[in-house]
């Protein structure tokens, strides 16, 4: 059954919602935690499943009024990001997470990846710059999170641009320009690990 | 790898290399497939565990059966498949529409014709021209009574209401008369007490 029918079914009420409700849940709870977590990294897990759970259950309650313009995810979107702006709000915190004193030495930072330029590019080397991709794209999302999210979204889960741009509240063409801008700014955050392992 | 994501993992390379390469280089396929990695890796840790999805939907359920959200509709509402809002909004609709007839019906028959067909005694009898009260015995009777020639159109009376049901010859006769017959045969009669003029 599509999204639209099942939430024809909860709006029906009975027995049949419960199992329309329940796939639902299942074909969309842990897909809307991980984006939000991605794109709000100040939420701790816990508070993005509650976010997340309650406002499932307003999208059962106001199911008869989902007529099927958008997808569901993006529909039930617009009701999360709206709870959590008010979380946030409520709790007088910004999207942002502070950057560890500790790394904010960026010489002794990257000196860790650095690899003696005579040697050539062994197993360990790539497991060096796997490692390096991941903190350095860690540091990023902390820096950048919306827009480490928006890149996940349309990279590894297919997203269009369509409906990102409706997560991200910008016009089409502006979600376009934004995700590129964006994964050039990543690569230049990435570029240190390239340097320093001689590729 | 499916062939989807073999396409997304080469948009992915050609979009980290930049707008304006035309192809990439083996660093650029390192690093997008590792910055790939990267971003699954994070998303893989960010991903609710079975155990919180689990409690979190036995917190929903719970929530959604306290609230009545598995009820089955009841009445009205099961039969029609109606919401509550619709069901009030339909009784209104209901509501409005009885009122409405009703005060027509009254205004109808106030403005109705009343035509003097008999007199008899010091009443006159009248019957209203959309009359739907059946009185054989008082049609009969009317029948036996003079005649007045000039019906004369009068307004106002009492109404009374009679038990009697309409016949086939009644209604023949009435409607000779140019009177409506209604379906469930009642005659109305307006009796005014005041005597002829």
């Amino acid at each position: 059954m599509t999204d639209l029918e099942l939430t024809r079914a909860i709006a029906q009420k009975g027995e049949p919602a419960y199992s329309a409700m329940s796939l639902l849940f299942e074909r969309h709870f842990r897909i809307l935690c991980r984006r939000y977590r991605y794109q709000f990294p100040v939420l701790s897990e816990d508070e993005v499943v509650d976010i997340v759970s309650n406002s499932m259950l307003v999208a059962f309650e106001k199911a008869h009024t989902f007529k099927g313009n958008s997808t569901f995810q993006t529909w039930l979107g617009s009701i999360i990001r709206n709870a959590i702006l008010n979380h946030l709000d409520a709790t007088k915190r910004q999207n942002h997470l502070s950057i560890d004193a500790s790394e904010t030495d960026e010489q002794a930072f990257e000196n860790k990846y650095i690899i003696d330029e005579k040697t050539p590019l062994t197993e360990y080397q790539l497991k060096l710059l796997g490692e390096c991709v991941s903190v350095h794209f860690a540091r990023f999302r902390e820096r950048n999170p919306e827009a480490s999210m928006a890149i996940f979204e349309h990279f590894i889960e297919n997203t269009d641009f369509k409906e990102l741009s409706v997560l991200l509240n910008r016009s089409y063409g502006a979600t376009r320009q934004f995700v590129s801008k964006e994964a050039a700014k990543l690569r230049a955050f990435l570029e240190p690990c390239l340097v320093h392992l001689q590729l | 790898m499916s062939e989807n994501e073999d396409a997304t993992a080469t948009q992915w390379e050609t979009t980290l290399a930049g707008e304006n390469s035309s192809s990439t280089s083996l660093s650029d396929r390192l690093l997008a497939k590792m910055t790939r990695d990267a971003m699954l890796e994070i998303g893989e840790q960010l991903t609710p565990s079975d155990e919180m999805s689990k409690r979190a939907w036995m917190n929903i359920e719970e929530k959604a059966r306290s609230r009545g959200l598995f009820n089955e509709k009841q009445g009205l509402l099961r039969w029609f498949r109606l919401d509550k809002f619709q069901v009030r909004v339909a009784f209104a609709m209901m509501a409005t529409f009885v009122l409405f007839v009703w005060f027509t019906i009254f205004q109808v028959r106030d403005q109705n014709d009343i035509v003097v067909l008999a007199m008899r005694g010091e009443s006159q009898i009248v019957i209203v021209s959309d009359a739907n009260a059946e009185v054989p015995e008082l049609v009969s009777e009317i029948r036996g009574l003079k005649l007045s020639p000039n019906i004369e159109k009068l307004e106002g009376g009492t109404l009374v209401e009679t038990p009697w049901v309409i016949n086939e010859d009644t209604e023949k006769w009435l409607k000779q008369k140019g009177f409506k017959v209604s379906k469930d045969g009642k005659l109305r009669l307006f009796l005014k007490s005041s005597a002829p003029q």
